[in-house]
């Protein structure tokens, strides 16, 4: 895992599970890490796909023949 | 002339004509879904709430309206439904929650108001996953929605309601919402037909949000024909929806009646008919030679970058809902279903990074598309690589042998659309040996609904999937 990577994944869903361990309501807060770094792992494939494509730009556009193009 | 009893299993486009021929009265339509309701959704859960009353007395006027000359079109006078996160003005809008169990909408959603003045008669509410958040519609609040097809089964969901309904003849037509596959997947799971428009073409004003950027509504009916004209209602620019385009609305009728002959279909190799369940597989392999004979030409072609198409589309549908949902989240988390209120509360801790690399592989994903699309009129997929799992499924076991999430497993095939904003369209195409329902889905060009229905319409001329009914 690249230190990117581990702060994201590691820091975060570990210091969750502390804050499991140190106060109330730490089961849902345990039940949130588990989640969470479930969803970083797909998060993190995107993160590493997208790695390089440096000129590649949010969003979508679309180009219609009879109109201007329509952006959102 | 159909007896009251046989009148829902006509199709939409068929009870429009009845109606406008006079042959038979919006009102013993109407009555007709009503008792079938009655008598059938105790099993099914497929509405939060049905509005007799109010469809009744709209009925009554739809008849006075057409008797006195004031026809509306094709919908005048048909009974539908729409998902619980559609606002219709006077009337609860919950999006299957707890959290606005007392939310009275002031107006109708701009689709509602469309349908209204196309003449349409809304029945009510249609049952769906906690504000659209999931994919089965095992909803704590208001109870799971079920197969019409074998009611221990999934609807699917978000819009699960509405595969249901529509599939047990409980209406001729239901709008329901689609962010990752809401429409497209119980409409596949239902054993019916069900579009994606491309993303600004149907307006979200008066819709309860889940993620800005990929949410659209859709019709879900039994033929393509039936979504065609449903659409045809509900499209246009909206000045209420900066999100909505002034691309013109076509009469998708024209095109219908062009049939398969010339359409350029493609599969995506290594990808299409890839780790699909076996009987689906067949079912696949059979539509396409069915759509060959018919005239369409088909090939495979390969579509790099397809591998982080799942990740992005999560990354991307839980931080925004994470943001929208934010300030109930702090208030009144209790008053969340479990799965839902986990993965919003998860969302809160997305970095920004994660969030627009994301949107950046939309980008490369719609740049792949429009270039297979070029040469092509339509990318074609199952809908689903398996059929409807078990009610309460979280997990389901795919061919190879793995155990995956139920909310990835679903998305295989679905993120393509939401993700380029391209639209999409489900038609039934088999079933399974257990009598469950396949779907197979159409992938058009931005805004080119057109083709895709042209297709799906081309598919349902030479098989008759889509006239299969439950037995209940």
């Amino acid at each position: 895992m690249v230190l990117q990577e581990k702060l994201v994944t590691v820091g975060m869903v570990e210091q969750l599970s502390k804050l499991a361990e140190l106060e109330l309501g730490s089961e849902r807060i345990q039940i949130v890490a588990e989640q969470l770094e479930l969803l970083l792992v797909e998060a993190n494939a995107v993160n590493r796909f997208m790695d390089g494509r440096r000129t590649v730009q949010p969003g979508i556009r679309f180009h219609h023949p009879d109109l201007e193009e329509h952006a959102y | 002339m159909p007896t009251v009893e046989s009148l829902p299993s006509l199709t939409l486009a068929e009870v429009g004509e009845r109606i406008r021929t006079r042959d038979i009265s919006p009102v013993d339509v109407v009555r007709g879904v009503l008792d079938r309701i009655e008598s059938l959704d105790t099993r099914l859960n497929s509405f939060i709430e049905v509005q007799a009353e109010n469809a009744l007395a709209a009925a009554a006027a739809a008849e006075q309206a057409i008797m006195a000359g004031y026809y509306l079109g094709p919908l005048h006078g048909v009974p539908i439904a729409v998902k619980d996160n559609i606002a219709t003005r006077g009337e609860l809008t919950r999006a299957g929650s707890q959290v606005l169990r007392d939310n009275l909408a002031d107006e109708d959603a701009t689709l509602v108001r469309r349908l209204r003045s196309s003449g349409a008669i809304l029945l009510g509410h249609l049952n769906m996953h906690e504000f659209a958040f999931g994919v089965t519609t095992n909803n704590p609040h208001y109870g799971a929605a079920r197969n019409p097809w074998n009611i221990e089964r999934s609807p699917g969901g978000s819009s699960g309601g509405g595969g249901a309904a529509v599939a047990a003849r409980l209406a001729y037509g239901a709008i329901g919402t689609d962010t990752g596959c809401s429409v497209r997947l119980p409409a596949a799971f239902n054993g019916i037909t069900g579009i994606r428009p491309s993303i600004g073409r149907v307006s979200n004003h008066g819709v309860v949000p889940l993620a800005w950027t990929l949410d659209t509504a859709g019709p879900m009916c039994r033929t393509a024909r039936d979504c065609a004209m449903m659409l045809e209602a509900i499209a246009g620019y909206d000045p209420s929806d900066l999100q909505t385009s002034n691309v013109p609305v076509p009469h998708y009728d024209d095109d219908l009646e062009r049939g398969l002959e010339g359409l350029r279909l493609v599969l995506i190799e290594g990808f299409s008919l890839s780790g699909l369940q076996a009987d689906v597989e067949a079912a696949m392999r059979a539509a396409l030679a069915q759509l060959e004979a018919g005239g369409a030409s088909i090939r495979e072609v390969p579509v790099p970058d397809l591998e982080p198409s799942v990740s992005a589309l999560l990354t991307l549908d839980v931080a925004e809902p994470a943001a929208y949902h934010g300030a109930w989240l702090r208030e009144r988390p209790e008053e969340y279903g479990e799965d839902v209120r986990t993965l919003l509360e998860a969302g809160q801790l997305y970095l920004a990074t994660h969030y627009i690399q994301a949107q950046r592989y939309r980008t490369v994903l719609r740049d792949r598309f429009a270039g297979v699309l070029r040469d092509a009129d339509a990318i074609i997929t199952p809908t689903v690589p398996f059929t409807a799992p078990p009610v309460g499924a979280t997990e389901v076991r795919l061919e190879t042998g793995d155990t995956v999430d139920i909310i990835t497993a679903v998305l295989r095939y679905n993120v393509m659309s939401p993700l380029t904003g391209m639209p999409a369209i489900s038609v039934p195409c088999g079933f399974s040996s257990e009598g469950l329902p396949i779907g197979m889905q159409l992938i058009g060009r931005a805004f080119d609904e057109s083709t895709v229905l042209r297709a799906a319409h081309g598919y349902q001329q030479l098989t008759d999937w889509h006239m299969h009914e439950p037995s209940l």
